[in-house]
């Protein structure tokens, strides 16, 4: 597809710094270490009671805003992208569009997606700005994984972090082709589901239910099975090779297998930043992340190839081979509470 | 096959420190044997010795002595 420009990505991570060897005293420390040897996972944020994904999300976009000098008013299309919205109804983006001062004219909608989140929320704004639905555009991915963890489950405990993210994107000419890859089995949903609290399962006495399981097992063949040959077709797609890319932004969900894939594919760990030692799992939010942590490469480039690669609950994985400008506003900030926005019920 | 080289192998994968692991053990005998060690032995197999099994397969294993089989089955400490 051609048309859309990414202008800026800004993260935005909870200040409370959670480490697995500290502050997870009823688990032993050897399990710790084999979470830390498989997963890679040494440290996590984690947001107090009273802050969402919207905060986290909104946080990022106030910023953005203001990094790029967009007037709210500007932005015509909104899509928040999460498993873990405030409320069952309405929809949070239309909470968020009044919130950042948005022009009323703006179409806002959530979409449910987790780890493959960032890549299918490129494609859908690349889909509107294409079509000339919209001409500027706020991607918001996010994440509280802390409100459905259990964190007496082994299995979950130790992995997952909260963070928010917002992208600013822009209908336009220059921008160069980006080449989308978007994939569906929805035969291993149970793999990684929170059962209850939905509409299938309301108020399940057993509160377990509430909380997020995973099939690790599953999980992992899924990764391993499916991630390299995605990375195969989308350079067999976009016509590239593994050189011409400055960076490879995986899911980050697991730093074996991340290093096992990269390896696998012959991708120079150089190209793949990774930011699961120290925020974990942060499920929508990991990719633009990462992305902010690490910044542009420090090369005299006009556009630099990235490959974005989600992969996950649904189960859902995709792939998008994309050229970010040299200009492109990266940052990442720490929350700071604001609580009169917060809707009170 | 060289037994010992393969239990010394399973011995760090799982993380078994303290004693030495035996072709008599079991997922009961040996606790690190969890799921989390299932997920170790998966990819250290494929990573180590290029063996792919499912994690299903493993599930379904409960004897140190059929990874042991496994691996003679490759030669890989042979």
């Amino acid at each position: 597809m051609k048309g859309m420009l990414i202008c800026g990505v800004v993260s935005c991570i909870p200040t409370l710094e959670i480490q697995n060897d500290r502050d997870y005293p009823w688990f032993e420390p050897s399990e710790i270490r084999k979470v830390t040897a498989m997963a890679g996972i040494k440290s996590r944020r984690k947001a107090d009671e009273s802050t969402c994904t919207s905060d986290l999300c909104a946080a990022a976009a106030t910023k953005l805003l203001n990094n790029l000098g967009w007037d709210p008013a500007s932005v015509d299309g909104l899509i928040l992208v999460t498993q873990t919205s405030d409320y069952v109804m309405p929809s949070t983006s239309c909470m968020l569009q009044h919130r950042l001062g948005l022009s009323q004219a703006c179409a806002s909608f959530d979409v449910s997606l987790g780890c493959s989140a960032y890549v299918y929320g490129l494609w859908l704004s690349n889909s509107l700005l294409m079509a000339g639905a919209c001409h500027r555009m706020l991607l918001l991915t996010g994440e509280t994984p802390s409100k459905f963890v259990n964190p007496k489950d082994r299995a979950t405990a130790l992995l997952f972090g909260d963070a928010g993210t917002a992208t600013a994107l822009e209908a336009s000419q220059e921008a160069m082709v980006a080449h989308y890859i978007m994939m569906t089995d929805g035969k291993g949903a149970a793999d990684l589901i929170v059962p209850g609290g939905g509409f299938r399962n309301r108020f399940p006495q057993d509160e377990s239910q509430y909380c997020v399981a995973m099939d690790g097992g599953h999980i992992f063949d899924f990764t391993r099975s499916r991630v390299p040959s995605l990375i195969q077709d989308m350079l067999d797609f976009s016509g590239k090779e593994i050189a011409s890319y400055d960076y490879f932004v995986f899911h980050q969900a697991n730093e074996y297998l991340i290093k096992f894939m990269a390896s696998k594919a012959g991708i120079n760990m150089i190209k793949v930043p990774l930011s699961i030692d120290r925020f974990g799992n942060t499920g929508a939010a990991s990719v633009p992340l990462t992305l902010t942590l690490a910044g542009l490469p420090k090369v005299n480039k006009e556009y630099f190839d990235v490959m974005f690669l989600g992969y996950g609950v649904g189960l859902s994985w995709g792939a998008v081979s994309i050229s970010v400008p040299k200009n492109c506003v990266l940052d990442n900030i720490e929350y700071q509470p604001v609580r009169e926005h917060i809707f009170q019920t | 096959m060289d037994h010992q080289k393969a239990l010394e192998w399973l011995a760090d994968v799982l993380g078994v420190n303290g004693r030495t692991l035996t072709i008599d053990d079991t997922r009961t005998t040996v606790r690190e044997w969890d799921s989390l060690g299932s997920l170790l032995l998966l990819s250290r197999l494929e990573e180590d010795h290029g063996i792919v099994i499912s994690a299903d397969e493993i599930e379904e294993m409960d004897s140190i002595k059929e990874i042991c089989d496994i691996l003679e089955r490759k030669r890989t400490f042979g």
